[in-house]
């Protein structure tokens, strides 16, 4: 399956929250933890598993301006990439 | 985790590792809890600990380790787990998996645990009863099933030794095969318990360097599916661990009676003198305790490590295991290749290669004592 046609949603092991102290989204993990910027908190708040990566990515491109485009659409893709390959995001849709 | 604002001089802390008991049904020769079980104070009430879960919130800690000895033999699990929850702490359960039945692990997960971080001793039934007093391997298994059935994310703990460093690639399919998130396969770091069975659990360089393959071989091949983290003994490291990520800078530690700790073992260095959450705010305990602050940042760092570059990777080494293996705290770490007293780890593992050492089954192991209660 092509990784834009599959459906994020975060691993069970990881749970996104608030730092109360700074105010950050934070994506938590066992014994771990990620402090998200304003536009990867967004990202993460999208991964609940009912929309396609490239389904994000457009939700992602109306916040930027039309010129950012290629940019946006990188950098989205390369994050939740990223995600992937720390185990804290799921694409397949595989029954488990 | 980086970044966070300080509190006053103290940084701010981002775990509290909550031993709620030093009852166990295992006997680990490598337990982390100290050498002395003594229970003196007797255990924290639930009122306790739910004080001390809400002062950790309001002091930045997000993230609660429940841990032990055996959490699970406390009534009050849920209860706590609940009132982690109610701070919105991410709450990880790191047990031995006994006793825990399927309507146990429903009420835990009801109550919101986050995480069960399940011990794995070893996946043969002699080397476990060797290591833990008794094989339990069948009621882990059962409960790794329940806690997969009730979507309960897993992480198989495996402390690597000797004795089943050459199950690796056991302990990698057991992983697989019971659906775990992650897998920790972290070596005994020689302290305390592990430190009097050391040369019967200290590994060869080879046994390592073929565990650590393996370990990369199914890192590479499980990605995005399980996270496989793989830690070194010191002891064959040349530079010390960056343990607990530096003195007093991301962890509390609340041992059962209540002594507010900077790591496990820092009970074992007998000039600090420790508060405890029943006469302290967790805050006041953290940013003033003499515990807290002996070993934090680096004013207290003699050469080489004061001047070194690595100072900030490492933040010193281990302040216990200077204590353990020079009587002296605020030594620099032996495990560090720079260290004037580098020879007492290269000793040990001259040990561990020498053609008459022991063999992992039958070097003779001190097994952890339960408490007398």
């Amino acid at each position: 399956m092509n990784f834009m046609d599959g459906k994020p949603r975060l691993a069970r092991k990881a749970r996104l929250k608030k730092d109360p102290q700074t105010g950050r989204m934070m994506l938590i993990y066992p014994e771990r933890g990620l402090e998200l910027s304003t536009t990867a908190a967004a990202i993460a708040e999208l991964c609940t598993g009912d929309r396609t990566a490239r389904d994000i990515i457009q939700a992602m491109l109306e916040r930027f301006d039309e010129n950012d485009r290629g940019r946006v659409e990188g950098e989205v893709e390369a994050f939740l990439r990223s995600l992937v390959d720390r185990g804290l995001l799921i694409v397949d849709e595989e029954v488990q | 985790m980086s970044g966070g604002r300080g509190v006053g001089q103290a940084p701010r802390p981002y775990t509290l590792v909550a031993e709620l008991t030093y009852r166990c049904p295992l006997a680990c020769a490598y337990c982390s809890n100290p050498l002395e079980l003594g229970d003196r104070d007797g255990e924290l009430a639930t009122a306790d600990w739910q004080r001390v879960l809400a002062q950790a919130a309001a002091l930045g800690v997000l993230q609660v380790n429940l841990s032990g000895g055996e959490p699970l033999v406390r009534d009050d699990l849920e209860q706590l787990v609940a009132a982690a929850r109610a701070h919105d702490l991410y709450v990880n359960l790191i047990t031995s998996g006994i006793p825990a039945d399927r309507v146990r692990l429903e009420r835990l997960v009801e109550a919101g645990l986050d995480s069960l971080q399940l011990s794995v001793q070893d996946t043969d039934a002699t080397g476990a009863a060797r290591i833990a007093g008794r094989d339990a391997l069948e009621g882990k298994l059962a409960t790794a099933t329940a806690a997969r059935a009730l979507g309960l994310p897993i992480t198989l703990n495996v402390v690597l030794h000797r004795g089943n460093i050459g199950r690796t690639g056991d302990f990698i399919a057991l992983a697989e095969r019971l659906g775990a998130e992650r897998l920790e396969l972290a070596n005994t770091q020689y302290l305390g318990w592990a430190l009097a069975n050391r040369d019967a659990l200290l590994p060869s360089r080879a046994a390592l360097a073929e565990a650590r393959a393996l370990a990369d071989e199914a890192r590479a091949r499980l990605r995005g599916r399980i996270e496989i983290l793989f830690v070194r003994p010191d002891y064959y490291a040349d530079r010390p661990r960056a343990c607990m990520d530096g003195w007093a800078r991301r962890y509390i530690v609340v041992a059962p009676g209540g002594t507010a700790l900077p790591c496990h073992q820092a009970g074992s260095i007998a000039s600090l003198s420790f508060g405890n959450v029943r006469d302290a705010s967790l805050e006041e305990l953290w940013t003033t305790s003499p515990a807290f602050v002996a070993f934090r940042g680096e004013e207290w760092m003699p050469e080489p490590c004061r001047t070194c570059d690595e100072r900030d990777l490492d933040f010193g080494g281990c302040r216990c295991q200077a204590m353990a293996l020079l009587g002296d705290p605020a030594a620099t770490d032996p495990a560090c290749a720079l260290a004037p007293h580098h020879d007492l780890v290269l000793a040990a593992r001259a040990r561990a290669e020498a053609p008459g050492a022991a063999p992992a089954t039958e070097a003779p192991l001190r097994l952890r004592r339960l408490p007398a209660r």
